[in-house]
C-alpha cells in the first residue's frame, strides 16, 4: 500500500481475505489490522509479505480469492492510496 | 559452472549429442539460435548459430532436431545427488503485480486498469458512515468515516 502524503489524522488500515465467507467457515482472514497510516514514513507505506499456501481459485459466489482493504479515517478525509498485490496467474 | 563455447554446429552436435547425449536447451532470437548443453552441472557447452537466409545446412539440420530439445534438464548432479529445484508456481503460470488505486471519501475514485490501460471491473469501492452503514450518493463528506475497496482475481 502506497500513499502520496502522510494523513494528518488517524487512518487505520485492515485487509481481510475472503471477506464474504464467515470466519467460522474458514473465511474472513485478517491479514492486516489496525495499522495507522499517519504513523508510517511516507516512503514505506505498508508491506505485508504474506503468501497464500495454495491456489486461491476464483469463485463467483463465494469470492474465495477476494481481498477487502478497509481504511477507517476521519470524517471526509481524502487519502489517495494505491494497493499492490503480487499474484501468479495461470 | 564453466561455459565452454563451441564454434560450429557440427562440433556442438558431435560433442553434446552424439558423444555425450546431453539434454539440449535453446532459445531463438531474430538473428540467431542460442544453444546450450549442460553436462552434469559442471559444464555448459554453448553455441551461437547465426541465422542465414536461406537457411544453411547447419540450420536445416538443427531445425530437424530441435523438437527434441528444451526438455527437462537433469536433476542429478555429477555426484549422483538429487538437485533441489523449487518452483513458486506451476509451469505456464506467470507473475503479476496488480495495482488498484482509490481515494478515501471520494465516490468512484477507483483506478483499476489492465496492462493495456483498459478499465477492469473487478474492484469496487464502498463508503460507510460512522455506524458502518453503506453511504450512497448523494454523500456529504462529514458522513464518511471509512472506505473499503475489494477485488477478486478472475482467472481460470
Amino acid at each position: 500500500m502506497r500513499l502520496t502524503t502522510v494523513p494528518s489524522s488517524d487512518a487505520r488500515v485492515a485487509v481481510i481475505g475472503v471477506p464474504d465467507v464467515p470466519a467460522q467457515m474458514g473465511g474472513s482472514k485478517q491479514f492486516v489490522q489496525n495499522i495507522n497510516l499517519k504513523l508510517l514514513p511516507i516512503t514505506e507505506g505498508i508491506n505485508a509479505d504474506g503468501r497464500a499456501a495454495k491456489w486461491l481459485k476464483y469463485d463467483a459466489n463465494l469470492h474465495t480469492n477476494k481481498l477487502r482493504f478497509i481504511i477507517y479515517h476521519a470524517a471526509g478525509a481524502q487519502i489517495e492510496i494505491m494497493t499492490m498485490v503480487e499474484t501468479y496467474r495461470s | 559452472m564453466q561455459i565452454m563455447p563451441i564454434r560450429t554446429w557440427a562440433e556442438f552436435r558431435d560433442t553434446c549429442i552424439t558423444r555425450k547425449n546431453l539434454d539440449i536447451q535453446y532459445y531463438e532470437t531474430e538473428k540467431s539460435y542460442e544453444i546450450f548443453g549442460a553436462e552434469a552441472g559442471a559444464f555448459i557447452w554453448s553455441l551461437s548459430m547465426t541465422k542465414t537466409s536461406p537457411p544453411n545446412a547447419d540450420q536445416v539440420e538443427f531445425d530437424s532436431m530441435r523438437e527434441n530439445f528444451n526438455g527437462k534438464t537433469s536433476q542429478i548432479d555429477s555426484d549422483g545427488a538429487q538437485m533441489s529445484r523449487t518452483k513458486v508456481a506451476p509451469s505456464g503460470w506467470n507473475f503479476n503485480l496488480r495495482g488498484v488505486e482509490f481515494t478515501t471519501s471520494v465516490p468512484g475514485s477507483v483506478v483499476n486498469k489492465d496492462a493495456y490501460n483498459v478499465d477492469m471491473s473487478d474492484a469496487t469501492l464502498t463508503l460507510y458512515n460512522e455506524n458502518g452503514d453503506v453511504v450512497t450518493n448523494p454523500v456529504t463528506a462529514s458522513s464518511l468515516r471509512s472506505t473499503s475497496t475489494s477485488w477478486a482475481e478472475r482467472c481460470a
